[in-house]
């Protein structure tokens, strides 16, 4: 390490540089938390489905079948918007951006979590619970990206809301 | 910061190697605002913002094509298209 170098990083320590990005490619700019909220939706549909299955009273092997898809479907969503989020996190959102939002470590974090107590539990309003959540990771992705958010009645059967981004 | 005329960025990343290594720092000048090809350049990203390093291979009608010099890893102008110079923050004057 050249002298130059040397006193640069020691002064790097003190004041810290702002980085300048080489970029690497592979999967940079390709980013977005739509399906993260499909994948929401997906969950709090099959949780909808399991309950009217159920309150049928589950007697037929054709109910017991469809049982057993909803909540294998309910399985692989929740996993779906865990690496959806967690590829938002780990790739995406950088070090400037919790000036933006700083409350997101947490916000994701307790998204994570949701998707799991969603996958333990048939309780719909757990599923709302990852929904709004998922849909807050949207907002602040779209913050960051400085794009305004609009948050509308969703095309699905289980209508509630969708966040996108406003064209 | 902003108003200084030289800049200090420490770089990130590896798609500006052999010529910059992840890790270095570049003294940035903030008022070289005549860019030619072959000039390192430090400049914002039209897709996000993010600050970037990269070198200036032509210019052409809506601003500067850049591209890094590890081609292979770098996301650069072959993606997002020309710069603005208005995007451009400044040119590479030394790098350590």
């Amino acid at each position: 390490m050249n002298a130059v170098k040397a006193i640069l990083r020691g002064l790097d320590r003190i004041v810290g540089f702002p980085v300048a990005y080489a970029h690497c490619d592979i999967p940079c700019g390709i980013y977005d938390p739509h399906a993260a909220q499909v994948a929401a939706h997906t969950v709090v549909r099959m949780d909808s489905l399991i309950a009217d299955v159920v309150k049928g009273g589950v007697s037929s092997a054709e109910d017991r079948n469809k049982l057993v898809r909803y909540i294998s479907v309910k399985e692989q969503h929740a996993e779906i918007l865990k690496h959806e989020v967690e590829v938002l996190w780990s790739d995406y959102f950088k070090p400037d951006h919790l000036k933006e939002v700083p409350g997101l470590h947490e916000l994701v974090w307790n998204t994570l979590k949701l998707a799991s107590k969603a996958k333990q539990s048939t309780d719909l309003k757990v599923a709302e619970e990852l929904l709004e959540s998922v849909e807050k990771v949207a907002e602040a992705f779209w913050k960051t990206k400085k794009v305004a958010t609009v948050r509308v009645k969703s095309f699905y059967p289980t209508e509630r809301t969708f966040v996108y981004p406003k064209a | 910061m902003a108003t200084l005329p030289i800049g200090i960025f420490r770089v990130a990343e590896r798609s500006m190697e052999p010529s910059i290594h992840e890790g270095s720092y570049v003294l940035v000048c903030r008022w070289c605002r005549s860019f030619s090809p072959g000039d390192v350049v430090v400049l914002r990203s039209p897709e996000d913002g993010t600050v970037l390093v990269k070198r200036v291979k032509t210019r052409g009608k809506k601003g500067l094509f850049v591209i890094g010099d590890n081609a292979a890893v770098s996301r650069d102008s072959r993606a997002f298209g020309e710069v603005a110079e208005s995007s451009v923050m400044g040119k590479v004057v030394y790098t350590a």
